[in-house]
């Protein structure tokens, strides 16, 4: 049975499972869901056959991969998802969740100055994934900071608002 | 005796399954008290005006949700109401995998 996209939930759990196989009690470690929305969740996940259970393990079903919805509008939900998540989170608790909005003028040389600051964030980011691959078994999944950014023209931007409607 | 039985099912079909801990919590009566009401107790006036208050609010916020959509599939494109249907459905998701019904219906299935 093929998903047609994931919850945020679903999606941190199936994350943390492809580290390593675990328990129950090892996935509320690591995602710090409560044990009944984990219970909830992982038979959910168990019959769309995203996941197995086996001696007392839960771990990524071989399968689920392809299982997983890569289409544009599950993943377009997912994201829009997460950005209003993060905007909610901000008004909730400043320290929480941090958003920032500004908007500027920018010439070619600033604009290529802007560019490559973009540029530099991601290899920064990208490096960072590299190296804690290496430090694998100690961090946990819930302790992932999630970044995103993002960057239009104003006219692109109101343009796609009216035409949404 | 009947008018009892027609508010509670009126407010079960706003609230849904809730538990009677997330009942009590929401009107104020104890937890043994919303047992005994649901299992066929006389409810006291001041009980019988909480809940008829609960349903009156709840009413009232759904009427406007229905309007909206109303007029939201009459003007907005059907791309977007696409869009709202699909996160209406995410939201409904979310709630059932909090609430444990999807397990029970997946059982049924």
């Amino acid at each position: 049975m093929k998903k047609t996209n994931l919850q945020m939930v679903e999606r941190l759990i199936l994350e943390s499972l492809s580290r390593s196989e675990k328990t129950l009690h090892d996935l509320f470690q690591d995602t710090s869901l409560s044990y009944g929305l984990l219970n909830n969740i992982l038979s959910q996940l168990i019959f769309s056959e995203m996941i197995v259970y086996k001696s007392g393990k839960y771990s990524l079903h071989p399968d689920a991969p392809q299982k997983i919805s890569l289409s544009k509008e599950s993943l377009q939900e997912e994201i829009k998802e997460l950005f209003v998540t993060l905007v909610n989170q901000h008004y909730e608790d400043k320290e929480k969740g941090v958003i920032k909005v500004q908007k500027v003028w920018m010439d070619e040389s600033e604009e290529k100055i802007f560019q490559s600051y973009l540029i530099n964030l991601e290899k920064f980011l990208e490096g960072l994934k590299t190296s804690s691959r290496k430090n694998k078994k100690t961090q946990s999944t819930k302790e992932q900071k999630v970044v995103v950014w993002g960057h239009s023209e104003y006219t692109n931007l109101v343009g796609q608002t009216l035409k949404a409607v | 005796m009947q008018t009892q039985i027609q508010l509670l099912k009126a407010y079960r079909d706003l609230y849904g399954s809730i538990s009677f801990r997330q009942i009590s919590e929401q009107t104020g009566i104890q937890q043994t008290r919303v047992f005994r009401i649901f299992n066929g107790h006389e409810m006291r006036v001041k009980e019988f005006d909480i809940f008829k208050k609960l349903i009156t609010i709840k009413g009232e916020k759904h009427s406007k949700l229905f309007l909206c959509l109303q007029e939201a599939s009459q003007k907005l494109s059907n791309e977007y109401l696409m869009s709202l249907e699909r996160e209406l459905e995410r939201k409904l998701e979310l709630w059932n995998l909090q609430n444990e019904i999807q397990i029970e219906q997946n059982l049924a299935a």
